[in-house]
Formats: C-alpha cells, sequence, structure tokens
C-alpha cells in the first residue's frame, strides 16, 4: 500500500524557513510529505522558493501538496465567492509551481443554502470549474517552452483537487457531502480530516471498525482508491471541534488508523498530513505507529504459516493444533501466576521492618497489604 | 490575589518595546509569578541555543510572545518559533499580543508568522490599532475579525481591549462576549489581568467573562 506521511508545513525543529530546508528536514525523518500552506496572499518573490521545492520534488519521490485558503465562503453571495475563488486561483497556480499532487480546499459555510441536494450541487459545480481551471493552467501546449524549467507541467498529472471535511456544524463538509461532491467531479479527491471527522461525530473515530467503516463508506459511495487524510489531535463539544491538540492529549487516537492501515489498507493510496501542533513530531509518531502495526501483523502471519506448516507435519488440522498450542499457553500462564502469587508473600516479610514505624499500631498479620496504603494517609494533611 | 500567583514566562525584546513586555511588567504589578526568558540588555543578540526551555517552561500556566519579534531575525525569530513548540510539549499555553511593528509596513509579515504557527496558540490578544490593520489585511470587517479568526484557526480564545471605551471582546469557543470594564485600564494591564484570572476562573462562558471583568486589585 502506497502510504506517504509528512507535516502540514515547515518542521517546527528546522533551523531554517524556506520550503526547501523543510523539505530536506521531513527527508532526514524519514517522512516522505509536505503539505505547503497558503494561508495568506502568495508573494511574488514566493515563487522561487516554490520553483525550487518543484525541482526537488519532481527529481525525488517526495510528495508535495499544497493547502488553499484557510476559509472559504463557496456558497456564500456571488462576491464572497468570487474573494474565494480568486484566492484559490493563487493557491492552484503555486500549486503549479511547486508540483503540489493535491491542492486542499475548504468550502465554508452553508451561506444561503440548508444542508443537501442544492448545496451539493452548487458546490460540486464550484468544484468543477476548479478541476477546470487546473487542467487549463497545467499543461498548456503553446506554454511548453516558457515552462521548459518546470518539467512536471507538461510530463506529470494535474494536481487533484481536494475537498475537506469541515470540523463544525455550520460549516459545509460532512463526509457524506464531500463524497457525494467527489464522487460526482472527477478530478476531485476527498480530503478526510480525521480531527474534523472525528469532532463532528462526536467522537466517532474510536477503533479500527470505526475506520474500516468510514473507509468501506468512502469506498461505496467514491468509489476510489486514492485519499488524502489530516490528522491531529482534537478538542471537542457538541459535534464542533474546538482547537487542534497534540495527539496524545486528544481522544482521537492514531493506533487504531495505523492497525486498519495495516490490516487492511492494501487496497488504497493514502498520504496522511499531521496537522497537529506539534507538526513532525506527531508524524513521527504516527509513522512509529504505523509500522509497529505492520510489524505486530507481519508476526502474527508469520505465526500462521508456521503452525500451518507444522499443522502439514503432524498431519493435523491447524485449528487443532492451534487450540493446542492455546492449551499449552494457558497452562504456562497458570503457572507463572502461581509463582508470582508465591513471590509477594516473601517479599513484605523482607520489607516488613522499613514499614514498621508507620505501621504501628495496626495489626501484624495484614501489616504487608496495609503498609501500602499508608504513605497515603501520612501525606494527608486533614 | 489571594490564590498562588499565576506562573507566566514572557519572550520579549532585550530592550522591553514590545507587547509581550509590557504584559509581562504589568503581570508582575499584579503579582503575577512573571519571568523574562531572556534578561534586559541594551545589546538586541543573544544565544537561542543556551536557553534550557524545558527548565524556562516546567510548570508554566502561560508563555506570552509578541507577533512582531520574529521581525527582529536570527536569534529571536529562532527562539519565538522554539518557544512555542516546547511551551505545547511541557503543557503551558502560548499567549500571542498582536502588536504593530515599528515598520508598519511589516504587520503582513508578522501576521503570516502568526498564522504559521496558530495551531500552537491558546489565546490571541489583538490592540486596537493591530486590530484595523489586521481586518484590512484579512478582508474582513473589524467587527467580526474576533470570531472568524477564533473559527479559521480554531484558537481557543482570540481577544481584544479598547481602553478608551473600556469594552473587551472576547470570541471563544462556546460564543462571543462583550465585557464592560469598570476601571480605567491600559491594554496590557487589562491583559495582565485577564491572563492571571484564566487559570482559575476556568474556560467556560462565565469564568471567561469574570476573568475579562477582573480589575488590577
Amino acid at each position: 500500500m502506497p502510504l506517504k506521511l509528512g507535516p502540514a508545513g515547515v518542521p517546527l525543529s528546522c533551523k531554517g524557513r524556506t520550503i526547501v530546508e523543510g523539505m530536506d528536514d521531513i527527508t532526514v525523518l524519514g517522512l516522505d510529505a509536505m503539505e505547503v500552506q497558503t494561508v495568506r496572499t502568495i508573494q511574488p518573490q514566493h515563487f522561487d522558493q516554490y520553483w525550487q521545492a518543484g525541482i526537488l520534488s519532481w527529481k525525488s519521490d517526495f510528495e508535495m501538496n499544497m493547502h488553499g485558503p484557510y476559509y472559504a465562503e463557496l456558497l456564500g453571495n456571488k462576491r464572497e465567492r468570487n474573494r474565494t475563488l480568486s484566492k484559490m486561483e493563487t493557491s492552484l497556480q503555486a500549486g503549479k509551481i511547486i508540483n503540489a499532487r493535491h491542492l486542499t480546499f475548504h468550502v465554508g459555510p452553508y451561506g444561503e443554502y440548508d444542508p443537501g441536494t442544492a448545496a451539493n450541487e452548487q458546490v460540486a459545480n464550484v468544484m468543477s470549474g476548479i478541476v477546470e481551471r487546473v487542467r487549463e493552467v497545467w499543461g498548456v501546449e503553446e506554454e511548453e517552452e516558457d515552462y521548459a524549467a518546470f518539467p512536471w507541467v507538461h510530463e506529470s498529472e494535474p494536481s487533484l483537487v481536494g475537498i475537506e471535511t469541515s470540523g463544525r456544524q455550520e460549516l459545509w463538509g460532512t463526509v457524506e457531502e464531500v463524497l457525494e461532491v467527489c464522487n460526482h467531479v472527477e478530478g476531485t479527491v476527498p480530503v478526510l480530516n480525521m480531527g474534523h471527522i472525528h469532532a463532528r461525530g462526536h467522537g466517532r473515530l474510536r477503533t479500527s471498525e470505526d475506520y474500516a467503516e468510514l473507509f468501506d463508506q468512502a469506498r461505496e459511495t467514491y468509489g476510489g482508491s486514492t485519499f488524502y487524510c489530516h490528522f491531529a489531535g482534537v478538542e471537542h463539544r457538541m459535534g464542533n471541534a474546538l482547537h487542534y491538540t497534540q495527539i496524545k492529549k486528544s481522544d482521537l487516537k492514531f493506533e487504531p488508523f495505523a492497525e486498519y492501515l495495516a490490516e487492511e489498507g492494501d487496497w488504497m493510496d493514502i498520504t496522511i498530513i499531521s496537522d497537529s501542533p506539534l507538526l513532525e513530531h506527531d508524524a513521527m509518531y504516527m509513522l512509529q505507529h504505523y509500522d509497529k502495526a505492520r510489524q505486530r501483523l507481519l508476526e502474527i502471519r508469520a505465526r500462521d504459516e508456521r503452525r500451518a506448516k507444522l499443522a502439514a507435519q503432524q498431519g493435523i488440522d491447524p485449528e487443532e493444533l492451534k487450540k493446542r498450542e492455546e492449551e499449552a499457553a494457558a497452562a504456562r500462564k497458570s503457572q507463572l501466576t502461581g509463582d508470582a502469587e508465591e513471590q509477594p508473600k516473601k517479599a513484605p516479610a523482607k520489607k516488613a521492618p522499613a514499614k514498621k514505624a508507620a505501621t504501628k499500631g495496626k495489626g501484624g498479620k495484614s501489616g504487608g497489604v496495609i503498609s501500602f496504603d499508608e504513605p497515603a494517609d501520612e501525606d494527608d494533611v486533614f | 490575589m489571594d490564590m498562588a500567583p499565576v506562573r507566566m514566562v514572557g519572550l520579549g525584546r532585550r530592550d522591553r518595546s514590545d507587547g509581550a513586555s509590557a504584559v509581562v511588567e504589568s503581570s508582575l504589578e499584579i503579582g503575577a509569578d512573571a519571568k523574562f526568558i531572556i534578561d534586559r540588555s541594551e545589546i538586541s543578540e543573544f544565544d537561542h541555543g543556551l536557553i534550557d526551555w524545558r527548565g524556562v517552561l516546567e510548570s508554566k500556566h502561560w508563555l506570552v510572545l509578541s507577533s512582531s519579534c520574529p521581525l527582529d531575525g536570527g536569534s529571536m525569530k529562532w527562539a519565538w518559533g522554539s518557544s512555542m513548540t516546547f511551551a505545547e510539549l511541557e503543557g503551558c499555553k502560548t499567549a500571542m499580543v498582536v502588536d504593530v511593528p515599528e515598520e508598519p509596513g511589516r504587520l503582513e509579515e508578522a501576521w503570516g508568522s502568526v498564522i504559521e504557527r496558530i495551531r500552537q496558540i491558546h489565546l490571541i490578544f489583538i490592540g486596537p490599532e493591530a486590530m484595523r490593520a489586521v481586518a484590512e489585511l484579512e478582508g474582513i470587517e473589524e467587527g467580526l475579525l474576533l470570531g472568524e479568526i477564533r473559527s479559521r484557526g480554531l484558537v481557543p480564545i482570540v481577544c481584544s481591549f479598547d481602553p478608551e471605551k473600556r469594552v473587551a471582546s472576547v470570541s471563544h469557543s462556546l460564543g462571543q462576549e462583550i465585557v464592560e470594564v469598570e476601571r480605567e485600564l491600559s491594554l496590557e494591564g487589562w491583559l495582565a489581568g485577564f491572563l492571571c484570572e484564566l487559570p482559575q476562573s476556568g474556560s467556560g462562558t462565565s469564568g471567561i467573562v469574570s476573568a475579562a471583568q477582573s480589575s488590577l486589585d
């Protein structure tokens, strides 16, 4: 399964602050993707930096991506929509220079629409216009000479337009809405922001089965196998994301996602971007958990294969052998537990003199157990 | 303050000419356990590599920063970024004072640096002067700016204080509050009081309102 992981922006630990310096640091960390944030207006002087990053990503296996304006009003009135579209135009021009594989866009508030078909149709119309525009700016034959220094513009596929799920009830972008639009507009890809989905679903992503359900839903509705995800810890309330946190501090854990990807993610081509406050630290944390999950899976598979071979050699059913192994393991465990129960009986006897002062006046027979509670009582000033 | 003092550290210019320095000094006046990360000096440069971030930020409630500091470049820019990462790791919350730089034309650059790190910021304070400039930069009405920044960046608290009208505006995860303050206060005085009260009052609506109303007494 092609899985790419990286941070949303120049790594926090990077001494330089340019995109190319950030890419170098990301590669050193063993990661292979980055999402450039174009949250502010792009200045002409940024283009040189973008081009250098584009060249580097073209020559290496490094995936560059770009995030469009961090707030959009595509369902707003004409003025609001045009303002958003002009910001998006800047992003997609920059995306071309930087060799972005995905351009991620938000839709914004429902505005004049109610959630439903009309809103989705409007988003689909706008998004198909954006896809068309991306294709226009990529690979114009007459401009081939002008873009000789940008080989990807003519040799690569144009960026995919990513539509991001939203983390608040008043914003367009439930999983269903995003998948429906992506299903209808070719050239788009769902951007599954797990923090947003978790928050909007009142904490719905807890187990690997929850992720399986989410991706099954995506497979059935959208049909594609290319996914672009954002992952960060999130604090949420009443179905709304309140703010991002580091993964360890959130009830949205990465382990179940890693487990799902390792066990059932073979059919996917997936990029995961860490947009946690600890950008690259959490990206590394995710990579470690994914590697662990894969390692665990490989161990299980190796054990099953070994069992099948042994069973064949012994001429018994592998299930029968499994049963026997489980019984042997249970016997070993009970033997170990028995030993462990005997050991504490000896240990407190040795420690007893040290605790004597604290247990003065208490019953001698249960002194070993009581002595564990005594220090807490001593600390209690009341 | 009757309770244990709030612990904060500030990273400001060595000549103390920035917003964060003013807030830390005001906090000291009201009894907070406030310290500067970099000593006062006539020489602006310092060795950022010598700062023991964990030691400095451990068990602190707030790290106070100014948006204009990264414009100083060199060590300050590096220290400014690092401080937020270590604060996140140490569980210390970052409060960002958005001030207008000495060269007002560089506000966009300073604001861009804030946006780049917005996920690491717990509280953004924007004074009236900076508010006008940022609203213009973002193309958003001044009255909507705090709420928009909050919902766009998912920053838990975005606030402002108008010393002339004595009105504080606080946009937070549960809504927006407009609070009238009885006493005459400076910008930094109000923010210092707010930061010192918040850890005790809590981040619920009533806690935020009570912290915003807090005086310098």
